[in-house]
Order: C-alpha cells, then structure tokens, then sequence
C-alpha cells in the first residue's frame, strides 16, 4: 500500500500507513490530541485488530482485504448544531465512489451505512471533538468491504462477492479520497441544500411505504429529515413523526 | 478518665479518621474502633454499569465515613459538604443528543466525581444521529457533581457536570 497515486487537493496529504493498528480512528484521535494534525490526513491501515463501530459494537475486517481508513477533517465553517450535513457528505462521498462499480441496488441507510440490496457493505464511524461552539476536529472513520471471500453474518457483502473481480486497494483509495473530497469541497461551499437531496436520492427505503419498527411495526414512507438530521416518517394517519437514531428500526 | 473525656476523645478520634486507636496506662485500657460500614452507600444514579467505575463508590465512602458513623447519616450523593456551590462552574451541552460517559459499555467513564480535570480534557461523549461529539471541560478543577445519567436524553445548554475551578 506504498504506492497511492493522489489526485486530490488536501485529502490524502499526508497519508500515514499504519501495517498493522487497532484503531485508524483511535489512532488519528490520540494523534491529533498531542500535535497539529493537517486537515486532510488520512490514517491507512492493512491490518486493523480492534475496528469499531458506534458505542463498543466491533467492526471485523478481514486483513488486506478491505478498506479501513480515517480521515481527519476540520469543519469549522459548520455550527454545532449542523454537524449532520457533514454525515450527508462523506455518505454521498463513498455513495458516488461505490456508484462506478455498483448499480443502483446501491443505497445509504440513513444515517449512513452503506447497503447492497439488503447487504451492509460499509460502515462509517464519524467522531467529532467540539471546543466551545465549534468542530475542532472531525474523525471519519470508513470501513469499506472490497475483497473479502465471505462473511461470518449473511447481511454482510462485499465489492468483489457482488461484481466476481478483484480490486487493486491501491487503485481504489486515491479514488475513494477524490470522491470524498469533492462533496466535502462541496459542503464547504455550502451547496447543502442540493447535498441533502442527492443524499435523500440515494437513501434506502425512500419515499416508497414500507414497515418500520418504532414502539411497535407500522407501516411509513420516509419522506425526508430535518435539520438535524432526523429521519422524517409520514405514519398510516398521514402524520409525519421525526425519529432519532435508535427510535425507529428499518425492517428487511 | 469521665465520660465527658471518653466522649471527647470519641469524637476526637472519629475526627482524625483512624479507623482504630489503643490507649493503655496504669490505670485504664481503652480501645476504639470505628465500625466502617459495609455498603456505606448506594452507588449514585449517574453511575454507568461498566465495572471499572467502582472508583466513584470509593470517593463517596471516604467521603461519607469522615463524621463519626454514630452522628451522622453518610452523605450519598458524593459531594463534600465543604464546597462553595456559589464558585461551582457547570460543564453544559453545546447540542441536542444523548449523553455518554464512557466511550463504550466496557470502558471507564471519562472522568468520575473527585476527579480533577484541566480545561481540554474530554468529560463526555454527546451522540446525535449516528455522529459521537467529545465534549471537553472549558474549565480546569475537580468534579464534584455528574448531573446527567448515562445515555440519557440531553438538551442544548444543559448542565452536565458541575466542577469546582482551581
């Protein structure tokens, strides 16, 4: 993995390229706690033993097989309160990156797994550390599963399972950062009116009734979400409730 | 010795915080030993459920076993009664989320009642939307109060520790 060929502005710039580590975003997180980290450093690793994903659940990957990076990026020009344009971007980043290789059964669950049909083929793990009002630092961490010959959970795929060819990590990379970077440029031009609907045109089980599970099953259309990031679901009675993460389940 | 300086010395002794003095001379023998109770407190409500966060337990005990254990009912919400609430700086939510202790279940809480932290220490992790926002304490002290339990619900400029500055 020595040899990247970047074509990007900042992302990228420097890579560090750990063989081994437990952690690219524990790893960029403690880096950037003890010195100036550039925006745009990405944290590359083969081998990641201890991956994560959102609070203590594990993320497994296969070594040499896959994708398992951070980025550091600094988002200043975002409010606090905002913060979920910057999930859109980096969702719709990997979204347009995947779209070259995939057809449309490519889809983001919101709020931003990334899904084959009904398969998980990505993860992201975004951890931002807030001083004051601002972003100081936000830690995107993306587990993509490219190579990988098979799973220990059925709902789990990868590039090559769904297309039969094996991918170069070096070929992929520089192209997973230009895709990034240029909805990140996007955002920071603050085109986030024409981000979210890009990303709301890619989302799983969009604007069509299918079963949800909130307290109990119900039938509900997502119909968009809202400022914060809220998944906005128009119920059997025609109301439209917002929903946190963890307060409604998707059913497949 | 009087009763009175039995008491005296009782009090004396539950005071200095030994647990057990022995006093002998020609005339007398006396022994005193404090009977520390055995769950001296309930653990706070804030506490998480991760193993590791008996520390907190601990700060409230040493606390609680100070007064003589006849005299006085231990205090249980850890904080020590010798703090001017007036000077106490409360650590607020810069967002709407869900408040986190610990950056997983089995991992410690970032900072425990007693603890002191410098300005820039991470106290907490506020999660929206899928998106985990580490929040750092502007002020450096000790913290003598968590005001909000794990994973619970937390609104935009809500109180979440209170620290008394350095």
């Amino acid at each position: 993995m020595h040899n990247l060929t970047l074509n990007t502005l900042f992302v990228g710039k420097p890579v560090i390229h750990l063989p081994t580590c437990h952690s690219t975003n524990t790893y960029a997180r403690n880096l950037a706690a003890k010195e100036r980290v550039v925006e745009g450093t990405v944290i590359l690793t083969s081998e990641q033993t201890a991956g994560r994903g959102q609070m203590g659940n594990r993320w497994e990957s296969e070594p040499y097989q896959n994708m398992t990076l951070s980025i550091v990026l600094c988002p200043t020009f975002l409010k606090i309160s905002e913060q979920f344009h910057l999930n859109i971007a980096i969702s719709l980043g990997i979204y347009n990156f995947l779209n070259q290789y995939l057809d449309d059964g490519l889809k983001i669950k919101w709020p931003n797994d990334i899904l084959y049909n009904h398969y998980k083929l990505g993860g992201i793990l975004i951890e931002n550390v807030i001083k004051g009002q601002y972003i100081e630092h936000a830690i995107i961490g993306i587990g993509l599963n490219i190579n990988q010959g098979g799973f220990q959970t059925p709902k789990a795929s990868s590039l090559k399972l769904l297309t039969g060819q094996h991918y170069s990590l070096e070929e992929l990379i520089p192209k997973l950062l230009k895709s990034i970077e240029e909805t990140y440029l996007r955002l920071r031009q603050y085109q986030v009116n024409d981000l979210k609907n890009e990303y709301l045109g890619c989302l799983f089980r969009w604007d069509k009734k299918y079963t949800f599970k909130s307290d109990v099953l119900f039938e509900g259309k997502i119909v968009g979400i809202d400022e914060y990031g809220r998944l906005l679901v128009e119920g059997e009675t025609q109301e439209v409730k917002a929903y946190n993460f963890k307060e409604i389940a998707f059913i497949y | 010795m009087k009763a009175k300086e039995i008491r005296d010395l009782i009090d004396f002794i539950s005071k200095s915080g030994l647990a057990e003095v022995n006093i002998e001379s020609d005339d007398f023998k006396i022994s005193i030993k404090r009977n520390t109770p055995v769950n001296v407190t309930e653990a706070p409500a804030t506490l998480v459920a991760a193993p590791t966060a008996v520390t907190t337990p601990v700060a409230t005990q040493e606390n609680s076993v100070a007064p003589a254990p006849t005299t006085e009912v231990p205090a249980s919400n850890g904080n020590n009664n010798a703090v001017d609430e007036s000077k106490l700086i409360a650590v607020k939510s810069p967002m709407i989320g869900t408040f986190y202790r610990s950056s997983s279940p089995e991992t410690p809480p970032f900072v425990n009642i007693g603890d002191t932290v410098e300005a820039g220490k991470t106290v907490c992790i506020i999660e929206a939307m899928k998106l985990f926002n580490e929040i750092e304490s502007d002020v450096s002290g000790t913290i003598v109060k968590v005001l909000v339990d794990n994973a619970t619900p937390v609104e935009y400029d809500q109180p979440l520790f209170l620290v008394e500055p350095n």
